[in-house]
């Protein structure tokens, strides 16, 4: 009887740790891809704010994982109605047949046409790598028309009523917004995002970095295959005083020398920008150190085990 | 010898000088203001006159066509944003054909749409691409005596040409970027003598081609402010021809019109704004009525000025 006992006993147990087994598997089949066979696919995003935002923040290493076998995926996401300057070409200076302009002055191009210069000048440049543009269509806070510059917030702006989704600032409240980055990365499920700090630089930077990363976090919150957020060590990251707090340290350093020439010629792209000249035109002729490697942050990395929703 | 031509060439500028400030144009009307109710406007663009010297004026940031008679008053007006037929996305530019078929470069749905002089659809090209039939952004459009459709194709960086049921017929320019040795065309015509006219914006100048786009001249240089000489430009936008064949330009930060010969000397000018401010006016889009009256379009007073010379 004590034997029968017994080995009911055990058999509970075992039915107990059955289905304790069987109870774990499921939790962790659809908390975690990382434990079930849903995988992030060979892909890497890059969110940029701006058209040449991409090629300067991660242009090496987008070329660098795209030669590896990697899907790139180029992503712009305001629509840069603001900051172009035709004047700033190579050809400038070259006489008569290619004169841009005998004008002492250099102005803006208006908000329209910018949008279409900048819009153009980052196809040509994905295609560089070669990427997948995208272009998410976010508005700019200011433009131009004609020589003058138009603030969001003033009626001038409201009554230019420029094209675009809402500012990213006001997307990063919006659900319609975030799920729209969500579902990029629903269809991409990328291996690697990359964009840039969130609140490490410019208003328009940092709150690209915000919407990425309320993205980001919903994917995973839905067992999106999402691997690593990995941002950009900009503005005060790059203070001395928060390196040595700690914060601000990079802890993904990417070597992208043999990718260099793949990343300048894909910022040469942007002419209104650089005029033409590339970074050389901006940065001078020589390679700067820091360029060599491509240094970010790992904010989330959904590929450990365990990682928070 | 020498005294002689010295002493007829200061006489021939005396003579061409008091022809030039003796020359009058007068505002006979003026309509519009900022707002989204007919007749008003915001941000007008390109504007053509029909036989009957009906204007049409694209009024661009409500995404329309307006359509008035000689005086101003309003007749009808067609279009509101969107990318069906009939629906705009900022246009930009627009034509009429000797059958009084209307023409509108569609510019941020990449198409020409072909309209009644009624407003009623009737046909429409383009979508965004490399193509024959296709465009990227389409800025000014033009027809010819044989009913031939001009489009300035922006970012193919060519011309294009249709016949007047929208199949295309042949392209030039090379299609890379500046191809046409031309930075920012933005207003296409047809001079008396058959050659296309392109106002080269960020040159400062106007560019004449033959029809097959063979450059035949440029004329005009930089000049701004006040000491502006005739002849000089500060981003020359709008182009007309008159039936006497004397070219129209709206010299846009001269705020100013001049009229040249059909050879491209300076004939007179006049202040279309009658004070320099580079955020009150604007004056873009120009046409000649059969009658030879002037129409200007002023993108930032959002109104239409009627001269007569």
């Amino acid at each position: 009887m004590r034997k029968n006992d017994a080995i009911k006993n055990s058999e509970m147990k075992l039915l107990f740790f059955t289905v304790w087994l069987l109870l774990m598997l499921i939790f962790y089949s659809t908390h975690s891809f990382a434990q079930t066979n849903l995988k992030p696919r060979k892909c890497i995003m890059v969110f940029g704010a701006h058209a040449d935002d991409v090629d300067e923040n991660a242009g090496g290493t987008l070329a660098k994982y795209v030669a590896m076998g990697y899907e790139g995926i180029y992503v712009c996401a305001i629509n840069n109605l603001d900051g172009c300057n035709l004047e700033r070409t190579p050809w400038y200076d070259k006489g008569p047949n290619f004169t841009v302009s005998n004008s002492p002055h250099k102005y803006r191009v208006d908000a329209l046409e910018t949008s279409q210069i900048r819009e153009e000048e980052a196809r040509a440049a994905a295609a560089v790598y070669p990427a997948i543009p995208v272009f998410l269509n976010y508005k700019e806070p200011t433009f131009f028309i004609g020589r003058k510059l138009v603030y969001y917030g003033t009626e001038q702006y409201d009554a230019f009523d420029p094209p675009g989704r809402p500012l990213i600032p006001i997307a990063t409240y919006m659900d319609d917004e975030v799920d729209s980055v969500y579902q990029l990365l629903v269809k991409y499920q990328p291996e690697i995002v990359i964009t840039h700090t969130l609140g490490g630089e410019k208003m328009d930077h940092g709150n690209t970095a915000y919407l990425i990363y309320l993205a980001f976090k919903k994917a995973m919150q839905n067992n999106v295959p999402v691997g690593k957020l990995w941002m950009v060590v900009n503005g005060w990251l790059l203070d001395k005083d928060a390196q040595k707090s700690g914060r601000g340290v990079p802890d993904v350093h990417i070597d992208v020398k043999n990718y260099l020439k793949t990343k300048y010629t894909a910022l040469n792209k942007h002419i209104s920008q650089n005029g033409g000249l590339g970074r050389d035109y901006v940065m001078g002729n020589e390679t700067q150190p820091k360029e060599v490697i491509e240094e970010f942050i790992t904010v989330v990395d959904n590929t450990k085990p365990g990682t928070k929703k | 010898m020498r005294k002689f031509v010295q002493t007829a060439l200061v006489v021939a500028t005396f003579v061409f000088a008091g022809l030039f400030v003796k020359a009058q144009s007068v505002q006979v009307a003026k309509w519009g203001e900022f707002g989204s109710k007919p007749g008003q406007f915001k941000f007008p663009t390109m504007i053509v006159a029909d036989k009957a010297s009906d204007i049409y004026v694209v009024d661009q940031h409500n995404h329309r066509i307006q359509k008035f008679d000689e005086n101003g008053n309003f007749i009808l007006m067609w279009g509101k944003q969107g990318s069906g037929n009939g629906e705009f996305n900022y246009p930009y530019g627009i034509a009429i054909d000797s059958k009084g078929f209307v023409y509108i470069s569609d510019m941020n749905n990449n198409r020409i749409q072909k309209f009644t002089a009624q407003g009623n659809f009737v046909a429409s090209v383009g979508s965004y691409g490399t193509g024959d039939d296709q465009l990227k952004y389409p800025y000014g459009v033009a027809i010819d005596d044989n009913d031939v459709l001009y489009v300035i194709d922006a970012f193919n960086y060519c011309i294009k040409k249709f016949s007047s049921d929208l199949k295309f017929l042949s392209k030039w320019g090379s299609g890379e970027s500046i191809g046409i040795k031309l930075y920012m065309p933005h207003e296409i015509v047809l001079t008396k003598d058959g050659n296309v006219l392109l106002s080269d914006r960020q040159n400062h100048r106007l560019s004449l081609f033959s029809k097959e786009g063979k450059l035949v001249k440029r004329f005009g240089e930089y000049g701004e402010g006040k000491d502006a000489k005739p002849g000089q430009f500060s981003e020359p936008h709008g182009l007309a021809v008159s039936n006497s064949g004397d070219i129209y330009v709206t010299d846009r930060y001269n705020f100013r019109v001049q009229k040249l010969g059909g050879d491209g000397q300076a004939k007179m000018q006049w202040l279309t704004s009658g004070i320099f401010e580079d955020d009150k006016y604007f004056p873009l889009g120009i046409t000649v009525a059969s009658d030879g009256s002037v129409f200007i379009t002023d993108h930032y007073a959002h109104c239409v000025q009627k001269y007569k010379l």
